[in-house]
């Protein structure tokens, strides 16, 4: 009779975090991608303490897994780095498990793909965590698309800077839902972003931009905006009737605006 | 050297290499920033920003660069990005940044460049 061992894939998060640890840490689990396995552990038991740099090991670990399209599970999670992650709106994204339907729904974003795969609905929170699930969620949808590299990361970063920017500027609450029509046909794909809070038009807060004047003056942030505006071909915003904000962006590829 | 997410490699007594990860926006970015001053107070000119393993950089990410280099570059230095996939040169050629960064293509061209 044959035994079969159910094997482990499994990398430990150091405690210590010198250059030499962090090295070893990040190549065992690049090591472990490689292999593609259904589920990664990754093991917390080292740890005494749970400083951001720690947390940033955690996050890294998912986005990887969530890229690599496995799945990513922390084992021996000590109360102290439970609480650090709850602070941190983070317990959900890195704990539970998102796509199970039984768990938290706290990051789960609502989706609906027509039967044609060409229109995706969803709705998400206006949180980091929510919107990094929904960008997950997006990418899957955009795989089935024939697009360059650059075409895609195009895309995600619209997304990801106007979910931002509403989260940042529109004073929204983390309840709120962001709502997002996507449409994609062979030349181009339209975005429909449906959000709450006060009136905040992208489109006409960017200002004149200068790479040089902004280096020199140290400028570490305001270029969400110009690269929405610089990426998307077309873009449009109005304030609905019922006090909602409607953010339009339409972008091409290949040689027609068709 | 500061305590942080990002792999830092002392190259000599003029040039530190930081490794940035898979993503670098809103979640990290900030780091970034604490990474590259720490870095400079303590007197290095060069930073080369290994950029092999990245596959998103925010606004807020390329800010951290922006927001930097001059202090670099007041002490006769430079943040110098290398490794750089195609993809994330596009991104920040959106923002016309070709002709005010310092890209290399590989570790070899930016140790160069900072010799």
């Amino acid at each position: 009779m044959q035994l079969v061992v159910n094997k482990k894939y499994k990398v430990v998060v150091p405690d210590n975090l010198s250059n030499d640890n962090l090295e070893k840490f990040y190549s065992n689990l690049n090591v472990l991608l490689d292999k593609k396995p259904e589920e990664i552990e990754v093991d917390c038991s080292k740890l005494q303490r749970a400083t951001s740099t720690h947390i940033n090991i955690l996050w890294d670990a998912r986005y990887s897994c969530n890229e690599a399209g496995i799945g990513m599970r922390l084992v021996s999670i000590s109360e102290g780095l439970v609480r650090v992650l709850k602070v941190l709106d983070l317990y959900d994204l890195l704990v539970e498990q998102e796509d199970q339907e039984s768990v938290s729904s706290k990051h789960r974003v609502i989706l609906k793909i027509d039967e044609d795969n060409n229109v995706i609905e969803m709705e998400f929170k206006a949180t980091n965590g929510s919107i990094r699930s929904g960008i997950k969620k997006f990418k899957k949808f955009l795989g089935q698309a024939d697009l360059e590299e650059i075409s895609i990361l195009e895309i995600e970063t619209i997304f990801y800077e106007v979910a931002m920017n509403i989260s940042q500027h529109a004073q929204v609450s983390d309840n709120d839902l962001i709502s997002l029509t996507a449409t994609l046909t062979s030349k181009k794909i339209a975005l429909k972003f449906i959000y709450p809070g006060v009136s905040f038009d992208p489109t006409a807060r960017v200002k004149d931009y200068d790479p040089g004047a902004v280096i020199k003056q140290r400028q570490k942030r305001g270029y969400g905006l110009i690269m929405i505006n610089r990426m998307a071909d077309e873009i449009s915003y109005k304030r609905t009737d019922n006090d909602l904000n409607e953010l339009y962006i339409q972008k091409y590829w290949g040689d027609s605006n068709a | 050297m500061p305590d942080t997410p990002f792999c830092q490699e002392i190259l000599n007594e003029e040039t530190v290499i930081i490794k940035t990860g898979k993503q670098l926006d809103n979640n990290n970015a900030h780091e970034m920033v604490e990474t590259i001053v720490s870095i400079q107070i303590e007197g290095y000119k060069f930073i080369i920003l290994d950029m092999q393993q990245l596959e998103f950089i925010s606004s807020a990410g390329v800010g951290s660069i922006l927001g930097t280099i001059e202090a670099s570059r007041e002490l006769g230095g430079d943040i110098i990005l290398c490794n750089a996939s195609n993809s994330i040169i596009q991104v920040l050629e959106v923002l016309d940044l070709a002709d005010y960064l310092t890209i290399k293509s590989d570790r070899a061209e930016a140790i160069k460049f900072g010799a």
